[in-house]
C-alpha cells in the first residue's frame, strides 16, 4: 500500500560487497528486501546510491527474481522475472525477462513489465517474441474491479447490481 | 653386585641429587629475570603525539594518546586512549580513529579495542562511520579488518554484520557475514 513508501528498507543477505567510490553495494545470496508490505526475494541485489537518499535503484536478479505487495484494497500482487529492478525516486517496478505481474485473477506477462506501486497502475509493456503485440490475460470480473479502481468518485455499476431485482 | 658396588651406587646417587637440585635452580632465575625485564616498559609517555610519513614523505597517520607504553622486546606499543589520523592518497580526506585501547605491533599494524569509532572527515563521503569493539588496521596500506559485530553508518543507510574487512583508501568493504542493511525513507 501507499504507506509502504514511507518506511525504511531493509536489506537481508549473507553477504554484502560496498563500493564506497562509486556508491554502489551488492547484496549476495538469500537476498530479501522488505518495505513494509513490499518484497522481494532474490539471489543478488545491486543498489545504486549515486542519486543519493531516497533516490537508490535496486537491481534485483534470480532465477527469477520474486516481487510481492499488499495493495491498498488489501488484495496482494505478486511479480517475477529474471531482473527487478526498483526505482525508489518514483516507486517504479520494471520486470524484464520472463516477467509475469499478477493482481487477483489478472494475469500479465511479456518480455518487459513497468508497474508503478504507488499509483498501482501498469504503465508499459512489451514482449519482442511476436512482434511487440502485447499479450494480456484480463479475467471477467477484475475488468470490473480495475474500472472501479481508475474512477473512484464516478457511481459504481455495483449500485446498479443493487437496483437489479 | 656385591655391597660393595651397591654402597657405591647409592653414594653417587646421594651426591647427584645435592649437586642436580644446585644446577637446576640456578638455570631457572635467570631465564626468570630476562622475561621480566621484557614486562617492563622501555619508555611511557603521557598525552603524546608522534606523527609518521611515508616513502614520499606524505603523512601516513598520526597517533595522540594519553598514556603510551613502548616494549622493546615484546616488539609492540600499548596506547590508552589513542585517537589516530589516518591519512589516505587525498590528503584532506583523512579519517579518525578512536578507542580506549590499542596496540601497536613493530609491522605497523594496531589493534584497537572497545568503543572503537572511525569517522570518515568528508562530508560527501560514502561511509561516514564505523563503530566495532575490535579492529586491527594497518597503518601502511589502510587496510582494516574485524571479527566482531561492526555498525556502518553512511550517508542513508546503516549496515549491521559480524565482522568485515575494508580498505579505507579504495573505500571497499566486504561484509561475510552481513546481518542486515537499512536504507532510510526519504
Amino acid at each position: 500500500g501507499e504507506n509502504d513508501f514511507k518506511q525504511p528498507i531493509k536489506v537481508d543477505s549473507k553477504s554484502q560487497f560496498v563500493d564506497g567510490k562509486s556508491k554502489t553495494s551488492i547484496f549476495r545470496e538469500d537476498v530479501h528486501i522488505t518495505q513494509g508490505s513490499l518484497s522481494i526475494d532474490a539471489d543478488e541485489v545491486e543498489v545504486i546510491a549515486i542519486e543519493g537518499e531516497g533516490r537508490e535503484v535496486f537491481i534485483a536478479r534470480g532465477q527469477p527474481a520474486v516481487y510481492g505487495q499488499t495493495m491498498d484494497d488489501g488484495s496482494r500482487i505478486k511479480a517475477v522475472a529474471n531482473e527487478i529492478r526498483y526505482q525508489v525516486s518514483n516507486s517504479t517496478l520494471t520486470l524484464t525477462g520472463n516477467a509475469e505481474l499478477q493482481q487477483n485473477s489478472s494475469k500479465v506477462s511479456g518480455d518487459s513489465i513497468v508497474f508503478n506501486m504507488e499509483l498501482e497502475q501498469l504503465i508499459a509493456q512489451g514482449t519482442d517474441d511476436d512482434e511487440g503485440r502485447v499479450t494480456t490475460i484480463f479475467q471477467p470480473d477484475s475488468l470490473r474491479s480495475n474500472d472501479k479502481k481508475e474512477s473512484p468518485a464516478d457511481p459504481q455499476p455495483d449500485d446498479d447490481k443493487g437496483s437489479q431485482p | 653386585m656385591n655391597r660393595l658396588t651397591v654402597s657405591i651406587i647409592i653414594l653417587f646417587l646421594l651426591v647427584l641429587g645435592i649437586y642436580l637440585q644446585s644446577w637446576v635452580s640456578q638455570k631457572a632465575p635467570t631465564a626468570v629475570q630476562q622475561t621480566e625485564e621484557a614486562w617492563q616498559p622501555n619508555y611511557q609517555a603521557r598525552s603524546m603525539r608522534s606523527t609518521l610519513y611515508d616513502e614520499q614523505g606524505k603523512v601516513s597517520h598520526e597517533v595522540f594518546a594519553q598514556k603510551m607504553e613502548h616494549y622493546q622486546l615484546l616488539g609492540f606499543t600499548l596506547f590508552q586512549l589513542p585517537q589516530y589520523t589516518i591519512y589516505v592518497e587525498r590528503q584532506d580526506q583523512p579519517w579518525h580513529v578512536v578507542a580506549k585501547e590499542g596496540t601497536l605491533y613493530d609491522d605497523n599494524r594496531i589493534q584497537l579495542e572497545t568503543d572503537v569509532e572511525i569517522h570518515s572527515q568528508t562530508d560527501d563521503g560514502f561511509v561516514r562511520r564505523i563503530k566495532t569493539n575490535f579492529i586491527e588496521i594497518n597503518l601502511l596500506d589502510k587496510t582494516l579488518y574485524s571479527d566482531q559485530p561492526v555498525e556502518i553508518i553512511g550517508r542513508d543507510f546503516v549496515i549491521n554484520a559480524n565482522g568485515f574487512s575494508g580498505n579505507l583508501a579504495t573505500q571497499t568493504y566486504e561484509f561475510i557475514d552481513h546481518v542486515q542493511t537499512r536504507y532510510a525513507p526519504n
